[in-house]
């Protein structure tokens, strides 16, 4: 079994800690569905918008509605934006991480054991 | 691939570790990992145990590494690839159980412990303890199993031998099994379904999970509070299911959909009720959220609801129409759908004409729609609103293939079986698909079984939908009799001549193949597709014609009403047609309405050569087919009913026959014949009946007898005051003499007997002569008193 196990862990295994530093990053980016927040990251909020004013008064109070409704989409997405690359950068970090110790941790459990044994 | 199965593979030990350890043991790692890192750190940096320490944390990683082995390799066996033997192929929940020697009856029993054979001995209803002992336990009988199970395998394109696939391989090569399955009314061709239907609800489950978008999705679109309360956000309700895992029939009819959807037009959904218009709705919305069509991706679809809107009226209907509408154009992700789409364009509706909203709407592509129309709607909106009809883009969507629908309906089934506790069997299915198509011709397949399994989800017997289930709801909801018949009523068919004999005198041969032909339907020997049995009744009148039909009516269908009575004399005009034909409501008269209402009945035509030839054309699609359309495109069934025919053509000539002193025997052809010489009857009408039936003028023996019968009625209306009344022979004599008309034969022997029996009886009871106990003797002489 111990040999299944080692076969396991430095083949298939390692080959899919590797592809999880890729798949968790994707995963964030879809949880806050990040490429659509940087697209409409100027857009109006929930495309709350004023129109119609003819006069310059109600067009110059049409054209500040707009500006303000842009700027609570943009400060909202921005800090989600923010939120989610801090995720994204995590689980990439994790992921290598994870990766990299993989290969590692068989050895370290010998390191652990010797050391164990010699005290 | 050889069929070997070795047991003692690497794949065979690992699934067997995987069963051994399972969830329990998985999440029991992982708690020692955690507690031996936290005791290894603390040992180490805060202890003086610095070896205790390090044995600690090895000890964590090695139930690390074992966790993580199992997570991401034991839980995941796949197939081996390529397979050399079966344990290759064979599913690693299935593979731990099995155990050497494997016998069919083992493996049987193996099959069993594991969901997927459950799932196709319940949905075949196999009492899998009944057929164990059945089970061959000669290892050498495996052979043939593992060669059965493989093929069905490759036949269902799977790539793993699961528990399903051996258990059908048992029942398919066991003799006892096979004659379950006859004995349940199933082939094995059909049981093999039960494993199609077992592989594609495993391949839902095994489908990876749906992305609906995320965080952000709605905040690119606008706010719609009238739209959510008047209406149903179709895509929510999926987007919280999880998606749905199902059959789609029309998934190729989508890419028009979207397409159509992209470019700004509207659509109409033209289809039948029941062929899954508002399915394929649903598969639109999956496709959006999912984000499969990138031109409206993430667009939600919102179903709006007509009753609660159209309880709206005028000014404040346009209004609502306005807003909601409007909110769907600034919301920049919605597509209305209306269903049932009609009531928004019948003139009539509110106080305003809603077109006249829409159809600007519709020209500027503001906003996209989805409407539902049936073809007759269709049409008729087509005919009336040319301008707003041409402002969709016309879908077809027609009924599936009956492959199709079946994987429908079983998908449907398998919800249904959730959501009610209930096992829904695959006879019932089949039972639900062939009687839907018998006594729902209104609606369309797939979804006329769909609510036939649905109406008789309160029938269930011991949790389980059968196939009597099924014949419980048709006949509770139908009003018909579509189960084998069972004593007392397989007594009262075999004797059903008797009975009409108690009401009905002599017509020996008219008695006859009425009761033989409802002796057929009920046996199941008729054709499903033509009424029960119809009939052509000529002869002179008062010989019984019409008493044969309402004695039919009163003794098998339960009542003398349960009879519809058309006199065709009514309808000898062309535009008669419409009468007849109307879909109810607005005629009380409609044949089509009454059958609708009352499908197992006898359907009397009196003096049918009086009806025009447009309605006689009519009624030869109604004997040929046993369906009739009404006015709006929908069958009405008579697949249940006794058609019966009279008339009085060749009543002179049986009446000469009759008194020549020759029989009635081979006459019938002649007569028919002659009748259709003289143009009196078409020949594709006479020839459409099961049977046309002569009948004779009534001797004055049998018309003695029907005074007798009338008599007992009477006696039937006396028995609550216990009073019996009796005729002296003479009495009776008089009776016959003065109730025959040789014009109107005994039809005015009621009328007689009403004028001087009850009459008679009558003064009787009020002058205090009859008590209750009594019997009263009428002779002549009481008779003629009055």
């Amino acid at each position: 079994m111990i040999f299944q196990v080692l076969r396991w862990w430095y083949g298939t295994g390692w080959l899919q800690a590797i592809h999880r530093i890729t798949s968790w990053p994707l995963g964030v980016e879809r949880h806050f569905s990040f490429s659509l927040l940087l697209r409409t990251l100027f857009a109006p909020w929930r495309r709350i918008v004023s129109g119609g004013g003819r006069s310059l008064d109600a067009k110059v109070r049409d054209a500040l509605d707009n500006f303000v409704s842009r700027c609570v989409g943009f400060v909202v997405r921005f800090f989600v934006l923010v939120a989610a690359l801090l995720g994204m950068l995590t689980s990439f970090v994790l992921g290598l991480l994870a990766a990299a110790i993989w290969p590692l941790l068989p050895l370290f459990i010998l390191y652990c054991v010797i050391r164990g044994i010699l005290g | 691939m050889t069929e070997e199965l070795n047991l003692a593979s690497t794949r065979a030990q690992k699934a067997r570790l995987a069963r051994t350890v399972g969830a329990g043991g998985e999440l029991l790692s992982v708690s020692i990992v955690a507690i031996l890192i936290a005791g290894g750190i603390y040992c180490l940096f805060f202890g003086e145990l610095e070896r205790v320490g390090y044995f600690a944390l090895a000890g964590a990683g090695i139930a690390a590494m074992f966790a993580a082995w199992y997570h991401y390799d034991l839980t995941k066996i796949p197939p081996s690839t390529p397979a050399q033997r079966l344990d290759d192929i064979i599913d690693p929940k299935l593979l731990a159980r099995l155990k050497q020697p494997v016998t069919p009856r083992s493996a049987w029993r193996t099959a069993l412990q594991n969901p997927e054979g459950q799932f196709v001995s319940n949905h075949l209803l196999l009492d899998w303890k009944f057929l164990e002992p059945d089970v061959s336990d000669n290892e050498q009988d495996m052979a043939a199993v593992w060669h059965q199970a493989v093929a069905l395998m490759q036949t269902n394109g799977g790539t793993t031998l699961h528990a399903g696939t051996l258990a059908m391989a048992i029942i398919t090569t066991t003799p006892a099994a096979e004659a379950f399955l006859t004995h349940n009314k199933l082939r094995k061709e059909e049981a093999v379904e039960v494993l199609a239907w077992c592989e594609r609800t495993l391949g839902y489950l095994h489908q990876p999970k749906s992305n609906f978008g995320g965080i952000g999705r709605d905040w690119a679109s606008g706010f719609t509070p009238t739209l959510e309360h008047f209406g149903e956000n179709i895509s929510r309700g999926i987007e919280m299911g999880g998606g749905y895992a199902r059959f789609w029939a029309h998934d190729d009819l989508l890419d028009g959909v979207v397409s159509s959807l992209g470019r700004g037009n509207a659509v109409a959904l033209v289809g039948a009720d029941g062929t899954g218009k508002s399915t394929l709705v649903d598969g639109l919305a999956q496709r959006l959220l999912e984000g499969k069509a990138p031109e409206l991706k993430y667009y939600q679809i919102v179903s709006l609801n007509a009753s609660q809107i159209l309880s709206y009226s005028g000014s404040q209907l346009e209004k609502l129409m306005l807003t909601l509408f409007g909110e769907a154009v600034t919301a920049g992700n919605i597509i209305v759908f209306l269903d049932d789409a009609q009531l928004f364009f019948s003139s009539g509706v509110g106080a305003f004409d809603m077109s006249q909203i829409l159809l600007p709407i519709l020209k500027n592509h503001n906003v996209k729609i989805v409407a539902a129309f049936t073809p007759v709607d269709w049409q008729q909106l087509q005919a009336a609103r040319p301008a707003l009809a041409n402002s969709f883009a016309g879908i077809t969507v027609t009924e599936p293939s009956e492959a199709a629908s079946f994987k429908v309906i079983e998908d449907a089934a398998l919800l249904m079986e959730h959501r009610n506790r209930v096992l829904i069997t695959y006879e019932a299915i089949r039972e639900a698909y062939r009687l839907s198509g018998q006594y729902m011709q209104e609606r369309s397949y797939p979804g006329k079984a769909i609510d036939l399994l649905e109406q008789a989800l309160p029938y269930a017997t011991n949790q389980a939908l059968t196939a009597e289930t099924i014949q419980a709801a048709v006949e509770k909801t139908k009003g018909v009799k579509v189960s084998a018949a069972q004593a007392p009523e397989a007594e009262m068919l075999l004797h059903l001549e008797d009975r009409i004999h108690d009401r009905m005198i002599n017509q020996k041969r008219a008695v006859g193949v009425v009761a033989s032909a409802l002796r057929r339907g009920r046996a199941g020997v008729s054709s499903p597709k033509r009424p029960v049995g119809s009939f052509l009744f000529l002869g002179p009148t008062g010989v019984g014609k019409t008493e044969l039909a309402r004695s039919l009516a009163a003794v098998y269908f339960g009542d003398e009403h349960q009879m519809i009575r058309l006199d065709m004399s009514e309808y000898q005009r062309a535009e008669d047609v419409a009468r007849l034909l109307a879909a109810g409501g607005q005629n009380d008269r409609s044949l089509l309405l009454a059958i609708r209402q009352q499908p197992f009945s006898v359907v009397l035509l009196d003096e049918i050569e009086k009806a025009h030839p447009n309605i006689l054309n009519l009624l030869l699609q109604m004997l040929d087919e046993g369906q009739l359309t009404d006015e709006q495109g929908r069958p009405a069934s008579f697949r249940s009913a006794i058609i019966i025919a009279t008339s009085n053509a060749g009543a002179v000539d049986i009446t000469q026959r009759v008194k020549s002193g020759n029989g009635l025997d081979d006459f019938e052809r002649p007569l028919i014949d002659k009748l259709i010489a003289e143009g009196q009857f078409r020949p594709e009408l006479v020839n459409r009946f099961d049977e046309v039936v002569l009948f004779r003028p009534l001797t004055e023996d049998e018309l003695s007898l029907v005074a007798q019968v009338m008599l007992k009625g009477v006696n039937a209306t006396l028995a609550t005051q216990q009073i019996t009344v009796q005729l002296t022979p003479e009495a009776l004599k008089q009776i016959v003499h003065q109730g025959y008309d040789p014009e109107f034969g005994a039809r005015p022997m009621r009328r007689i007997i009403q004028k001087t029996v009850e009459n008679a009886i009558a003064v009787k009871i009020l002058r205090g002569e009859a008590q209750p106990g009594a019997t009263i003797t009428l002779d002549v002489a009481d008779l003629t008193a009055e």
